[in-house]
């Protein structure tokens, strides 16, 4: 975009921003907030035709604060805590910034329990996540009527005996991660320099028997997304529409082959055309990722340090890039297990070459993940060296700093913490993949709201469509309570010209 | 002493976030005096991980429903419509419906017992006073409870 281009649009943004902010009192009510509620607040011009879409999602607070004083070693397990959703991923991310912190290097059989562990992980949320969030969209369809528009609707289509699957293929899954993390309520097993627990000889056949059923159930997953979606020439167009696109850089940790990885390697960013464009160790994440503070958001919105905040903005010029599936899978040169790599060939010759900016398409490239995640539990759990006695290093250095990062689910997730010289934590800062994506999310339902509601028309299918533009991303809303009722509200509030509210759509 | 396949409560909650906690107090609480009790901090799908397979189930949560803070509300959960799109925010009554559709060996009665909280759940700030207070009725109706079911089992 050229300068007055940018120009006109960063005032046009501080418009909406002002009119916005007269709503605030009204539109942001810090307890609905809190309570985990999703909010699309949508400001129409005279004509009825969208100013501005705005996606609210609450924001983890007091952790740096709760930090402070405590020993370091408690960081996997405290971290783990402050999420019902991906405890798993912070435990990961918290006890690898532990081996920064302490300077050890955990053994080699150690490491491969603790990706064979993170495996389980990443195979469960992204199987069950192909079903309840990408299903509804495109197994039962985006116009279906909502109340088919759900799990249930995706079952009674794919059959119910794979539901059952998939809720079975689950619990195999947290069986074996509660025997490696404990029968503790959080996980028990990282520890600066090793892992706490190792595999018994005699369990192993378990593992084997559970990660060939995992490849299994990946291979169906796959199928059923070929065939349901990829077979329906609407739902390719649906993806690939400008509705749904933005040219962005995108992130995501790579092996040393720079293939695909959960648990360890680099943070390698491609530009929008695809290109390298960084390449670095987790340590020095703050020379590439800064914050920038909206008004109308609690949420520090992430972007490229070097290339600067130039509002909401795509393009090469501009530093918001993408985490999550779809982004690892354009960061990265291919997958390393043999099946999602032939998966992966697939996606990019279909969807015209790298890098995809469609970001409906991280339901395809989460299925692809969910593949090579299962096939590297294949791989590790027939490791001659994963039921290896040798699971632990011991800290001996005098603890200062310590960074670390892991891809979760839903993106690159940072952990940081700094200690006095009796490893009691003096800073912490945590980067949720959420966050990562938050400019771009904001970008995507902004985009949709514009491409789909004309004249002032707001239905409920159109709702779906705008939703389904911050679903592709499964936003994570974490820090929200247990609460009952439990389930996440979303509320859309559609604003006239004049800032009245004149619709109100409750999920 | 009922065995953890008849009877179960489970304690639902996050003990780091203010009245969330609520569920999770409660039920270290009735662990402690011997009843069979799971906690839980996931959210969602998971809880059919506690449920299935028992007779009887009891939820101890806290809730948000505009009622005074310290409220408890005791209820029979029922599978409700399933609307949510993420297995990690799915409702108890969602989780319940998805766990029947596909066939799973699910509770002939999950009872709830809910704490009405407050909003604040900055992390580490510990339970409010309102909540605080509701915790002894709280912890005696679940005993009540669990006990009614126990003498049932019993006498059968």
């Amino acid at each position: 975009m050229d300068k007055p281009m940018q120009q006109v649009w960063n005032e046009a943004q501080q418009r909406s921003n002002e009119a916005y902010m007269r709503q605030r009192r009204v539109t942001i009510d810090p307890i609905t907030r809190l309570e985990g509620h999703g909010k699309i607040d949508i400001f129409l011009d005279a004509a009825g035709e969208v100013e501005r879409a705005y996606f609210q999602v609450p924001e983890l607070r007091g952790f740096e604060a709760f930090a402070r004083g405590r020993p370091a070693e408690d960081m996997p397990q405290i971290t783990s805590r402050i999420c019902g959703v991906c405890p798993l991923a912070h435990h990961m991310a918290a006890t690898r910034a532990l081996d920064d912190l302490y300077g050890v290097d955990p053994p080699p059989a150690a490491k491969k329990i603790r990706e064979l562990d993170y495996s389980l992980f990443m195979v469960e949320d992204h199987a069950l996540h192909f079903y309840f969030l990408g299903g509804p969209d495109f197994v039962v369809g985006p116009t279906a009527p909502k109340e088919q528009r759900n799990v249930l609707g995706v079952l009674a289509k794919v059959g119910l005996e794979v539901g059952k699957r998939v809720i079975e293929t689950r619990k195999e899954l947290r069986d074996l991660e509660t025997y490696l993390g404990g029968k503790t309520i959080h996980p028990v097993l990282g520890l600066p320099g090793g892992v706490a627990k190792g595999i018994a000889p005699d369990d192993l056949p378990q593992f084997q028997q559970v990660a060939d059923r995992a490849v299994g159930f990946a291979k169906f997953t796959l199928d059923v997304f070929r065939n349901v979606v990829l077979g329906n020439p609407d739902y390719v167009a649906l993806i690939t529409s400008e509705a749904y696109t933005h040219k962005t850089y995108y992130m995501g940790l790579v092996d040393a082959n720079n293939r695909v990885n959960f648990y360890d390697g680099m943070l390698r960013v491609v530009n929008a055309e695809g290109k390298e464009y960084a390449k670095f160790r987790a340590q020095d994440y703050l020379d590439y990722v800064a914050e920038h503070v909206e008004p109308w958001s609690y949420v520090k919105f992430c972007y490229l340090k070097p290339v600067g905040w130039k509002g909401f903005v795509e393009g090469q010029d501009s530093g918001i890039y993408a985490v999550a599936p779809l982004a690892r899978l354009n960061a990265a040169d291919g997958m390393a297990t043999p099946l999602a790599q032939e998966a992966y060939e697939e996606f990019f010759k279909t969807l015209g070459g790298k890098p995809v900016h469609h970001t409906l398409a991280n339901h395809w490239a989460r299925v692809i993940e969910l593949l090579y995640a299962a096939e590297r539990l294949q791989e590790l759990a027939n490791d001659p060296e994963i039921t290896s006695r040798d699971l632990r290093v011991l800290p001996t250095k005098t603890p200062a700093k310590g960074i670390g990062v892991v891809e979760a689910p839903r993106g690159t997730l940072f952990h940081h913490y700094e200690t006095d010289e009796q490893g009691l934590i003096t800073k912490a800062n945590l980067i949720v993949a959420t966050q990562n994506n938050a400019a771009r999310i904001a970008m995507s339902v902004d985009r949709a709201a514009k491409s789909l509601i004309h004249k002032g028309q707001v239905d409920d299918g159109l709702l779906n469509m705008v939703e389904m533009a911050f679903r592709a991303y499964d936003p994570c809303h974490g820090c929200a309570t247990h609460s009952l009722p439990g389930d996440m509200p979303l509320v859309a509030s559609i604003y006239d010209s004049e800032g009245r509210l004149v619709r109100q759509i409750r999920r | 002493m009922p065995t953890q396949r008849e009877i179960l409560i489970v304690a639902v909650g996050n003990d780091l976030l203010g009245d969330d906690a609520v569920g999770v107090v409660a039920g270290l609480a009735l662990k402690a005096e011997g009843l069979p009790v799971e906690i839980s901090v996931r959210s969602g799908l998971a809880l059919l991980d506690h449920i299935e397979g028992v007779g009887k189930v009891l939820l101890i949560d806290s809730q948000t429903t505009g009622g005074a803070p310290g409220e408890i509300e005791e209820f029979v959960l029922t599978p409700s419509v399933v609307r949510s799109p993420s297995p990690h925010y799915l409702g108890y009554g969602e989780a319940l419906a998805v766990g029947r559709a596909v066939g799973l060996d699910l509770p002939d009665e999950i009872r709830v017992l809910a704490v009405e909280r407050t909003g604040a759940t900055n992390i580490g700030a510990g339970l409010s006073d309102s909540v605080r207070a509701a915790l002894p009725a709280l912890i005696h109706r679940a005993r009540d409870i669990v006990r009614g079911w126990s003498r049932h089992e019993v006498a059968a």
